[in-house]
This record gives C-alpha cells, structure tokens and sequence, in this order.
C-alpha cells in the first residue's frame, strides 16, 4: 500500500468526495547521456568530487558539513562535521570559497555530441542561495564554440535554461559571482535536459494507471501509467522537429504524484512514484497527446546469454542467479551507482543445478520468483523490482464494499483443481562434440557477433573461423559473443562453433491429486531453475491455497489510488458476504476524480 | 421616497453620435499574455446571470446510493446582454475575443467575496445593428449577447 495518512483513507470512504489532483515531471534529457561523462573543473580544491553529481543519488533530506563562511555555520546541530580535512562532499559540489575577480568553471564533456533541450541547476537547498549570473557555453563534436547562453539576475536556488543545445559534444559552465560573495559555490544537482511539470489544471487533460500482481508467476506482472495532455496550441509538434516533443525519447523517467483533498482546502500528496516513457503519441490532427510509462521491470527486456556455467559447478542460491542476470541486464537507473533492485534473504536458501536459459531478463526474473515460491513485482515508489515471498498472513488495509462499489463485480470461475504437476529438470553433459553453431558474415571491418548456439547449452565451446581473424571471443553456455576481422573482404566469413551440449531433461512428479474431480484443472509447472524437489511441498501448498479459490472477481469501485497489486481488501458484494481477498490488479482512471477497477482472488 | 445618487456617481458620457456610453464597472478582460486592460460596459439589469456549476464524478453504488467525487473547483459562467450599445463599446469587445478566445475575465466573485480574474473563453456572439450610415457601416448595436465561460484553470 502507498504510504497515505488516515486522513486520506477516511476521506476516500466517504460519500462525497473532494477533488483529486495529479503532478507529473518528465525528466527530458537523452538517455545514457551521464554514462561516459566527464567532469573538470578550474576549482581545483573544492569540497566536493565532480564525478558524484552525476553517480550517486542524493540523500534526503540533504546533508550539510560546517564551513566557515561568514553567517553560514548556525550552531544549531543541524550541521555535521567532516571527518577528515580530505572528505568529500558528495554527490553534490562545493567550490572553494567565491570572489569578483574569477569565475568557477566546470567542464562537461560528454562521450559523444548530444541535442539537449535545455539545463537545470539546483544550486545551493540548504540555505537557498545561488549566484548573481552564470554562462553556458556549447561546443560541437570539433571543439567550435556553437552556442553561448548568458542568464543574469538569478533569483532563486533553481536556474532552468530553455535554450536547446544541438550537436554539443562539451558544455562549459561559468559561475559568475555568488550571492553572498565570498561564500562557496554550491550545486546539488544539474540535468543535461528539463523538467517537464504538468499539473491538472494547465496541461493535464486525464490520466490512467495499471498495476498488476501474478500470484503464480505465469506471467509477468505490469505497472502501466497513461497521461494525455493537451495539445489545442500544438506545444507538441507531431513532426517532432521543434519544441519538447523534439528531445522526448523512451525511457525517460515520468514521476507522478496524487493529491487529495481530504478536508475542504487541505489537500494531501502521496509518495512519487516512479514510471518510464514506453510510448509517446503525438498525432497530427489531435488535440491531445498520450503519453504512456510503464515500469523497469516491463523495460527489462534484454535477451540474459552471459551464464559461465559448468556441469558439477556448486550449486548456485537463486539470489546469485538473480543477481547475476540483473547485474547483466539493461535496467534503467536514474544514477550509475543506483541498485534499483530488492532481493530478500529468503532467495538465499533456494538453490539451482540449472544453467540460465536464453530469455529475456525479465522473464528469468519470474520464473526465479516461481521457483522460491515468491512474488515478483515492482515497488509502487522506486520501480525497484523486487522479489519477496508472499505474507500471506498480512492484514487487509482497505474495505471495498457496497458503498464504495459502482458496478456489481465480474466474476471468473476456475474449474476445480484436479491435480498439480511439478516438473524437476535435471541437466547432463553430452560426451560427444558437436556443432552447435554455423554462421556466414561480410565483413568490411572488424564486427562483434552475437552467436546464438542452435542447443540451448553448451560447455567447452571452441571456434573454428575461415578466412577472418578472431579478436576476442566470450563463450557462455548459451551463446558466444566474437569480435571478428575478415582477412579478405571481398569473401565470405565463416565461423563454426563446437561444444558438448548440455541436455535438459525434465520430470513430472504428481504432487497433488483430487480423485473425486473428473475432469478439472491440472496445473504444470514447467520451470528450468528447479532441479531438486526441495521446495515441491511448499510450492505445492501455495498452489493448493491459491487455486482453492476458484473466484476471481474484477470489481468497479471508487478508486483508492493507495492500493497496490499483493495487498489485501475486505470486500462484499451483493453477491457475498465480507470476505479477504488479495488485490491481483488495480485500475485507477482519472479525470479530475477518481474511478477505477479493482481485481481480487 | 427619497433618491440616492451613488458616492461615485458620474453624469452619463456620449459618443459622436450623442448615444450615451455605459459605465463599465462589473467586468475587465485581458489577453492571457498580459497587455491592455478592456472594460466591458455593465450588462442590462435582467441579463449578466451568472451560473455556478460543480462537476462531479458520480454513480450508485451496491446500495443503490449516490457516491460522488468533485472534479476541480466550481466553474462559472455569465451571460451578458446589452440592449443597446454604442459602435465602439462593442467592436472593441468582438474585436479582442477575436484574437483572445481564451482571456483573463476580472469579476466579482460571490463565493469568496472579492474581484477575482480567472482564465474564460467567449461562446457565440450576437448582435444586431441599430442603424447604418450612408455607406452603411451600423454606428450602434442592439440586442448584443455574449457569454463567457470558466475554463476551469
């Protein structure tokens, strides 16, 4: 559940309703734009490491170190002390103290040329001051000085420069006096991009959000936000040549945050929450724009093929595989050193023989969450993706019933569960060798090759290459990756893959058998990471409860935007009496008010 | 009955035709983007309604009992009529909503009890000339309406 006050909770039972609201940033800058960044500055005994702005998240709320500057240092406690004269400050930048006569320059140099759409600076929060007047200077990819934008009679600890800077390989900052002077110069953060702000009273026209939980992993939960937002003066250009449409791209972090008017006047806000631009839709002839986020987890799409793994190895915890295929994958961070992922404990006492198959990170994720008998989803606030065992002993926090229904419920009926079929896969090494691959390439220069074996493992990989030097080579046990050189380029490449393949064999084993049902559900769970029968008796058990209820029901309800997929509600219906039930999907539509559907099992 | 003059009473102003010039002290408008400042001559005494409307997000639930959520702030609107009006009074009202659907409206607002300027846009016109001139351009109107609607920003 989203952390709301009981304020909200109550306001939300009530008959009448005052207004909700919705805030929503989009954080405009090009993606991997900080990934090989660069950081110099001419200030070279500041208090603080460059670097650090852009690696690590901020604290909240911020630190501050005493210092010396003249009215700074309140004797309040509110400051801490460095511990040695050689700390750092971090993840922010402080200068050496400031003067008239020479300006703080900082270097930005990017690892290839970008078109951003402007920069933001948030100078100093601690004690809101800033400079007088700064420069930004843009350089294209040959060092030609390309754009100059001077800003003057700052006013506030947040400077946002609209400016776009095109082709700019390097951006030179300029802080031309501080305010007060003499006191260092501060920045706590700066974004290469703007902040988009939509508020439902300027742009926002209606916004919708969908949040899934699978309680047997066999599909991958989703987390979906929908904004459209007006576009009657064509602030988005649908060739998206000019303006913000120009510089949005996927994968840009959209945070929203709910509001409510919980007593007349008094309105509250729940926590931020983390979503990510899957789709922009701009057309031509309309005048709203759609704008669509989903979470890391459903961006987690990258294909997993860097297993090491060899028969007999020590058997790995499902936590190191999931750590693994995370570490490997292509998940979104909002920061280098962010670890946007939570794996509990409980991951540490299942254990695999198996080798990692060949799918997508996302889909390994589920399929590790089913093999410990957790769930998979991602936390409501962050995104982080998360996987913990089911409580399932914890409290409803909501009651949806008849007075907080709009529709009579939808209900699906299960067939009755008949029997349950757990499959144990063992893995064997082959003794003989054998192809596994056969690729044929024109190379004008030297290429890396994804090879995909045509098994779907295999140790001892050799390469046998024709008429192409190879210069380096990865072989994991589902693929190789091999960086290739043709010898003549006018011929073909042809590269020859060997190994002992690994054979998966998997048995069924009954677990569970209902001889009174004739004919009923037979449920088989078919999952390469469990390969001993450890875990069969409570993976059965989860089954056996989960599927005993055979109703699941999709209720229209007011909408409680604080309710997320895994908690549990106390519901009736006219169908039935107060009853628990774990919310599976949550479907909140917005309008200015709130309405939505609410799925339970 | 004795007749009061109001404190800031000033005697009626004419145009070039000796029609006479409404006050105009109910309502100002102003281009989103700032500028000058039109005064829009007070309505006749039975027109200016003004309406207030609360939008709301509604529907029976289980019980069969209203449930309802308000959406934003309550939105007004005001139906202005003006029986006659001299040339100017009303060109210069058609011809800034023609480059300002959307505009600041300053009214006196009920509820808080105090003038106030919120973002309106204009519904249809209508109007009727009082009498042309030998080249027949009117040099007054007559049953001129315009409403002006809360955007809701």
């Amino acid at each position: 559940m989203l952390q709301v006050s009981s304020n909200w909770v109550a306001a939300n039972l009530k008959q009448f309703r005052y207004p909700a609201s919705l805030h929503a940033t989009i954080k405009v800058t090009p993606p991997g734009l900080t990934e090989g960044l660069t950081v110099t500055t001419n200030d070279t005994e500041s208090v603080a490491t460059l670097d650090s702005l852009f690696q690590e998240l901020p604290e909240t709320p911020t630190l501050d170190y005493a210092t010396l500057e003249h009215n700074r240092w309140s004797l309040d406690g509110s400051f801490k002390l460095l511990k040695n004269v050689t700390d750092k400050v971090t993840p922010y930048w402080w200068s050496t103290t400031t003067n008239k006569e020479k300006n703080k320059i900082i270097h930005f140099e990017f690892d290839k040329a970008y078109s951003i759409p402007g920069v933001f600076i948030l100078w100093d929060t601690k004690l809101g001051t800033y400079p007088k007047a700064i420069s930004l200077e843009g350089y294209d990819i040959s060092g030609k000085l390309i754009q100059t934008v001077n800003v003057t009679n700052i006013a506030s600890q947040e400077t946002t420069v609209n400016s776009a800077f095109d082709g700019v390989k390097t951006i030179i900052l300029n802080i031309i006096e501080w305010q007060p002077l003499r006191w260092r110069a501060r920045i706590n953060e700066i974004v290469f991009g703007v902040y988009e702000r939509y508020q439902e009273n300027t742009r926002i026209l209606r916004a919708s959000t969908l949040s899934t939980v699978e309680l047997n992993g066999d599909k991958l939960p989703v987390h979906y936000f929908n904004l459209w937002l007006k576009n009657f003066d064509k602030y988005f250009d649908p060739k998206l040549e000019l303006g913000t449409a120009k510089y949005l791209a996927k994968q840009q972090r959209i945070q929203y945050e709910w509001g409510f008017e919980v007593l007349p006047g008094v309105i509250e806000w729940a926590p931020k929450q983390n979503s990510y631009i899957s789709e922009i839709t701009i057309p031509p002839d309309s005048q709203e724009v759609l704008i669509t986020g989903d979470s890391r987890l459903s961006q987690l799409t990258k294909t997993f093929i860097y297993d090491n793994y060899s028969i007999g190895a020590t058997k790995r915890s499902l936590r190191q595989v999931a750590e693994l295929i995370l570490q490997n994958s292509n998940i979104l961070k909002d920061r280098p050193t962010e670890v946007p992922w939570k794996l509990d404990d409980f991951l540490n006492f299942s254990f695999t023989n198996a080798p990692i198959p060949r799918m997508a990170a996302n889909t390994l994720l589920n399929l590790i969450a089913q093999a410990s008998n957790g769930i998979l989803y991602s936390e409501p606030i962050k995104g982080y993706i998360t996987i913990e065992p089911f409580e399932k002993n914890k409290p409803a926090t909501h009651t949806v019933n008849i007075y907080q229904e709009t529709t009579d419920p939808s209900m699906e009926l299960l067939n009755e569960l008949k029997a349950i079929y757990l499959g144990v896969n063992s893995y064997s090494l082959s003794s003989e060798i054998t192809e596994i691959f056969k690729g044929i390439y024109d190379l004008k220069s030297a290429q890396e090759i994804q090879m995909d074996y045509q098994v779907n493992y295999a140790t001892n990989v050799v390469s046998e290459i024709t008429n192409g030097v190879i210069l380096e080579a990865e072989y994991f046990s589902t693929s190789a990756v091999l960086k290739i050189q043709a010898i003549d380029i006018n011929s073909a490449v042809q590269v020859i893959l060997k190994g002992n393949e690994i054979k998966r064999s998997i048995s069924y084993i009954k677990t569970f058998e209902d001889t009174i049902v004739t004919s009923g559900l037979e449920i088989t769970v078919n999952n390469p990471f469990i390969t001993s029968t450890d875990n069969f008796d409570v993976l059965t058990q989860t089954l056996l409860e989960r599927f005993s209820i055979r109703q699941k029901f999709g209720i229209g309800y007011k909408g409680f935007v604080e309710i997320t997929p895994g908690d549990k509600i106390n519901w009736e219906s006219v169908y039935n009496s107060e009853t628990t039930a774990i919310v599976t999907s949550n479907q909140i539509d917005y309008n200015g008010g709130w309405s939505g559907v609410v799925k339970v099992w | 009955m004795q007749y009061t003059i109001p404190i800031n009473y000033e005697p009626l102003k004419r145009d070039s035709f000796g029609f006479p010039i409404r006050p105009a002290t109910m309502f100002t408008m102003q281009a989103e983007s700032g500028g000058p400042i039109i005064a829009i001559p007070n309505p006749d005494t039975d027109s200016a309604d003004g309406l207030i409307a609360t939008l709301v997000n509604s529907a029976r639930n289980g019980a069969a009992i209203v449930t309802a959520q308000k959406i934003g702030r309550d939105q007004g609107k005001t139906s202005m009529s003006w029986n006659f009006l001299t040339k100017d009074e009303w060109e210069r009202m058609v011809r800034f909503w023609d480059k300002n659907f959307f505009f600041k409206f300053n009214y006196y607002d009920d509820v808080s009890g105090t003038k106030i300027s919120r973002l309106f846009y204009v519904g249809d016109r209508t109007r009727k000339p009082f009498n042309v001139d030998l080249e027949g351009i009117p040099i007054a109107y007559v049953d001129c309406v315009a409403n002006v609607v809360d955007t809701g920003a």
